[in-house]
């Protein structure tokens, strides 16, 4: 994985991104204990990718970039050294914050970004798959979160009422 | 937990969710590349067991009328 982390930090050196941060599964491994999980998601701020005149927005830039390496597009993703990539532009204030806030990682010899554990938890509750709240849950029994962070968190980007629901059915301390 | 102390029938089912909560911290705990390690290995186990051609086919659900 160490070398999907270089690409990275390439791509934003190179300005083909102007961020990025690691969210989904992977984060959630930095957590938790490791599950099986396919892809890297990587979290990229809107204003990084193409957005054509219909407003539809183009990873054009981010795969024509990873093609020049000899990185193809595979599914939903681009396969960069035997894992699959998924870039995510960001559509939500959250991501956009979690991306800013993120937490500077070191794996191996090299740093990268990884959402901090109250942005994951939040986008995760805000995700709402049966697996994304599996790992909130596990989040917030492993003490990973700051309770009082989180809470603001989900105040501020307008995630209570998912969160009322979520503590509600999980037994959740609001 | 030894095996020389290990006697099952005085377990409880605290001591057992006890000892898998111990054990998820401990894998918690591992270094990310240790743990990202484990997730490729997990990968190539769940990888292999789908292209096995052994793997009888997965049966549709019959949904009632």
């Amino acid at each position: 994985m160490e070398r999907v982390i270089q690409i990275l930090n390439r791509m934003e050196a190179d300005g083909v991104i102007d961020n990025y941060a690691i969210g989904g599964g992977i984060a959630a491994v930095y957590y938790l204990e490791p599950y099986e999980t396919d892809d890297i998601d990587v979290f990229v701020p809107m204003v990084a990718v193409a957005v054509g005149e219909a407003g539809l927005i183009s990873l054009e830039p981010i795969y024509g970039y990873l093609k020049n390496l000899g990185y193809l597009p595979v599914k939903e993703g681009v396969l960069i050294e035997d894992w699959l990539v998924q870039f995510l532009p960001t559509f939500e204030s959250i991501q956009d914050e979690a991306i800013l806030q993120s937490r500077h990682v070191t794996y191996g010899k090299t740093e990268t970004k990884i959402f901090a554990a109250e942005y994951l938890a939040a986008e995760l509750l805000r995700s709402g798959r049966r697996k994304d709240h599996a790992r909130v849950i596990d989040l917030l029994e492993g003490d990973h979160v700051d309770m009082e962070i989180f809470r603001e968190l989900i105040s501020r980007h307008g995630l209570v009422d998912k969160w009322k629901v979520f503590a509600k059915q999980f037994q959740v301390e609001e | 937990m030894d095996n020389e102390s290990f006697d099952l029938s005085k377990m409880t089912v605290d001591d057992l969710f006890r000892a898998k909560r111990e054990r998820r911290q401990r894998l918690a705990s591992l270094p990310f590349e240790q743990k990202i390690e484990i997730v490729k290995r997990l990968q190539s186990v769940s990888r292999a067991a789908r292209t096995n051609p052994e793997r009888p086919e997965p049966k549709s659900p019959v949904i009632p009328r």
